[in-house]
């Protein structure tokens, strides 16, 4: 007994100096950097996206292809004299469950961000995830950079002043898509498959814009699809089929197109189908079908793209792939013949973007110097409409063109016009015909 | 006594040392923390004591604890208190699920949701009232999971293991959907982020030192804050686990014929059992709104709910011990598994890497079940009853 009360007064007394040891050394460090993440020769940024878990598939390609891009300007010099570090955090999506290793928090994650520090975060992805860390970014003062969504929350100025989004809205897309439904496949029936919030709300939004009026509407729950797989999908094409609808335009992520196909493969079921660009990457959504018999079913959808197709002629392409090609550590397996595939080229526009802006804020820069820089500079990137931000806009792009699914790998021009429209219910289109066509020269 | 003498020489220890430090505030506090640990824990050293006193044993069990990591806190990175509050907003949940199942033999499938419940309660009062103090969207969520319980064990009144375990399983899965269905309010699939962050107050920021960034020191403040309402939560189940209520749920899960005979009404106990898990359950998610600034409906997905189940078999049913080292599993699984990937060099892309938390989980649990059922508190208590007897035996 004298024995046990011995010991534990002797852990007491040695938890007790190292309390004391804890506070010595405590002391306070040196006063902060003028601008948080910056030093005399390097910039550190981070992001957090999804390596691992359900959207990792695709989705993870694009944050290392963005990195690409800043190993590329390092090893040619740096920005400025400075070299980008880019730092990913691995949030699953903001998805627990298997497959996920561990239990994400993006708002955690976030936090070791700024407390790293980082001068901003760049290109994070995912529309709940970064909707959940948008308050704190404000409040620290930390600009919440090229958002990997194409929700509308991206594009408020006013109570969200450091926050940047980049591609074009889920509304603009589903505009563009449905101005060429009415001119080309007008009068046939349109049946609508979304997914259950902003991406096929916002969507459907754009379609009723256009005066479109689908025959069915869907939304699906994308748990629904993690637990049913394509199975939870047949009901809903299969109605589509017994409605006799010639088009069937998805709102969907990649696995759900996949499922889509899948079941109307099934049914013997083959509408014309118009897919949003999050779910129509030939090369993502061909994967599951590779070892398959037939086809890929996806050939001859049509979709929309603000990105070039790996086919078009376009300098940005030849330059992509020189990039993919010097990145040994992230993509061992790309040679000169992988397709570069949409999430890659993704990626390298807003790498291209952020690179880019950096240049524009000079050498001496502050984080408010630097939005200041975006709002009123015209980048070049690969991205087939030059980006622009304004004080009021944080938009980013708002242009593509329409594309057809060629092959497993490739997608070809409809109609090389690119178009641009306005979020709201205007239905007329306007050509943009000052388009990004040309690498900068500091790139090469 | 010589126990009480070699604290006490801590204890002076630790002032003299405190005092030589030049910031006289810091010393101040540490002293006072240090004098309460001391106090209690010079009380606590005595069996006697401890016989005689069961309730204040527990509080002093409770305040040591709240305070020693209170001040650790205070020391350690962002990152580490991001971990010790996720920990224990788990170690709450953890709590209420342990009290169904260990002390009235029931068993939830659907705690996630109840987490969630909490969550979006305490983020929905927040948004609706911005001024309102924070202890009053923790009562909120408090309120509203207990509510949900008590509709939800009503049921439970009829039904038995697995239809029982179906039930709150229907729950964990329409939760989601019932989320969707009132989008207005819960903000669909964006979730809802809390109208004002939660900054440290005055004199935290200046007891930190001042390279410190205003987000560490909330950070530090959230995990004060998260610690003093574990501690309620802690002390509260730890007597209703030794009381009249706790026994008879015991009764009732051991045998509920006998619970009956005794005079115990049935249905009365299960739905007692049910409201107060739940309102465990929401109290964890309200605090982990509150630490996160936010909450997503991804969060309080199905899978959550089985993470705890698996959590709280892992660490061991029915004690307060197991439920913390639950939460301590739940804080530090991502790192470490992220560690171990990295370590072995794992593609963490590849069919390995990305089952490796199920993998581990799995492992755990069936590990659990076979080698330990008590779990690691269980086990732990089992090989310090062994060694203490050994020790005994050879003492003689």
């Amino acid at each position: 007994m004298q024995g046990t009360v011995r010991r534990r007064a002797a852990a007491l007394a040695s938890a007790g100096a190292l309390l004391m040891g804890v506070v010595v050394t405590a002391a306070p460090s040196g006063a902060a950097p003028a601008t948080p993440g910056v030093t005399a020769t390097q910039v550190t940024i981070g992001a957090t996206v999804p390596l691992t878990g359900i959207a990792s598939q695709g989705y993870s390609e694009v944050a290392k292809a963005a990195n690409a891009v800043f190993k590329w300007v390092n090893s040619h010099g740096g920005i400025n004299g400075r070299k980008i570090n880019f730092i990913l955090k691995d949030d699953c999506y903001g998805t627990p469950g298997f497959g996920c290793t561990g239990n994400p928090n993006t708002v955690q994650l976030t936090k070791e961000l700024i407390s790293t520090p980082v001068f901003a975060t760049v290109g994070s992805l995912g529309t709940p995830t970064q909707d959940s860390v948008r308050s704190l970014l404000n409040s620290a003062h930390v600009p919440q950079l090229f958002v990997n969504s194409g929700s509308k929350d991206w594009n408020n100025a006013r109570v969200y002043p450091t926050l940047y989004g980049w591609q074009p809205s889920y509304t603009v897309e589903s505009k563009i898509l449905g101005w060429y439904i009415n001119r080309h496949l007008a009068n046939q029936r349109l049946c609508f498959l979304g997914q259950n919030d902003d991406f096929g709300a916002n969507g459907l939004l754009g379609l009723k814009d256009m005066r479109i009026n689908p025959v069915d509407t869907i939304m699906y729950d994308p748990a629904g699809l993690v637990t049913g797989g394509a199975g939870y999908f047949a009901p809903f094409i299969k109605k589509f089929l017994s409605d006799s609808c010639q088009i069937v335009y998805l709102d969907t992520i990649p696995g759900a197109t996949d499922a889509a196909l899948a079941s109307a493969l099934q049914l013997g079921y083959h509408p014309q189908w118009i897919i949003s660009s999050v779910g129509s990457d030939p090369v993502t959504v061909a994967a599951p079908f590779a070892k398959a018999p037939f086809p890929d079913p996806e050939i001859g959808a049509l979709t929309f793209t603000y990105l070039p197709t790996s086919t078009a002629t376009n300098p940005w392409n030849a330059w992509m792939r020189k990039v993919l090609l010097a990145d040994k550590a992230d993509f061992p397996t790309f040679t000169a013949s992988t397709p570069i595939d949409g999430n890659m080229a993704y990626g390298e526009g807003w790498g291209v973007a952020f690179a880019g802006y950096l240049k524009a804020a000079g050498r001496n820069f502050t984080r408010a110097s630097f939005l200041k820089v975006m709002n009123s500079t015209t980048l070049m990137t690969p991205a087939l409409q030059p980006l622009r931000y304004s004080q009021t806009n944080h938009q980013g792009l708002t242009a593509g063109y329409i594309v057809k699914v060629a092959s497993a790998t490739s997608a070809t021009v409809v109609d090389p016009t690119v178009y641009t429209t306005s979020p709201t219910a205007a239905t007329t289109l306007t050509k943009v015909t000052k388009l990004s066509m040309t690498v900068p020269a500091w790139l090469h | 006594m010589r126990a009480r003498l070699a604290v006490a020489v801590a204890f002076v220890a630790g002032v003299v040392a405190t005092a030589l430090l030049a910031r006289a505030r810091v010393a101040i506090v540490l002293v006072v923390c240090e004098a309460l640990f001391a106090a209690l824990a010079a009380l606590w050293v005595s069996p006697t004591w401890r016989a005689a006193h069961p309730v204040a044993t527990r509080l002093a069990q409770t305040v040591m604890t709240v305070d020693a990591l209170g001040v650790v806190s205070a020391f350690v990175s962002t990152s580490v208190n991001g971990n010790l509050e996720a920990g224990v907003s788990m170690t709450i949940v953890l709590l209420g699920l342990s009290f169904l199942t260990g002390s009235s033999g029931q068993i939830s499938l659907g705690h996630g949701a109840f987490m969630g419940v909490g969550a979006f309660a305490a983020a929905i009062w927040a948004n609706h009232h911005a001024h309102s103090p924070i202890v009053i969207a923790l009562l909120a969520a408090v309120v509203a999971g207990a509510a949900v319980g008590f509709l939800l064990g009503l049921p439970a009144t009829r039904l038995r293991g697995p239809y029982l375990a179906g039930m709150t399983l229907a729950f964990a899965v329409a939760f989601g959907s019932i989320l969707n269905a009132f989008s207005s309010w819960t903000g669909g699939d964006s979730g809802l982020q809390l109208p004002t962050a939660v900054s440290a107050p005055r004199w935290l920021v200046d007891l930190l030192p001042p390279s410190d960034s205003p987000l560490a020191a909330a950070t530090v403040w959230l995990s004060q804050i998260s610690l003093v309402v574990a501690g309620v939560a802690l002390f509260a189940m730890s007597n209703l686990f030794a009381s009249r209520v706790g026994r008879s749920m015991r009764l009732v899960r051991d045998h509920d014929v006998a619970a009956e005979l005794a005079g115990v009404s049935l249905p009365r106990a299960r739905v007692v059992a049910f409201v107060i898990s739940a309102a465990y359950a929401a109290l964890g998610g309200a605090l982990s709104t509150l630490v996160n600034n936010s909450v997503s409906p991804a969060t309080y997905g199905f899978a959550l709910s089985i993470t705890i189940l698996a959590l709280m078999v892992i660490g061991g049913i029915g004690t307060i011990p197991g439920a913390m080292i639950g939460g301590l599993i739940f804080a530090y699984s991502t790192s470490s598994i992220s560690w171990i990937t990295a370590r072995l060099g794992l593609n963490p892309q590849g069919n390995l890497a990305s089952q490796l938390n199920g993998i581990i989980f799995g492992v755990l649990l069936v590990g659990a079940i076979v080698a330990a059922p008590m779990g690691i508190a269980g086990a732990g208590r089992q090989l310090a009853r062994r060694w203490r007897e050994r020790h005994h035996l050879r003492a003689n």
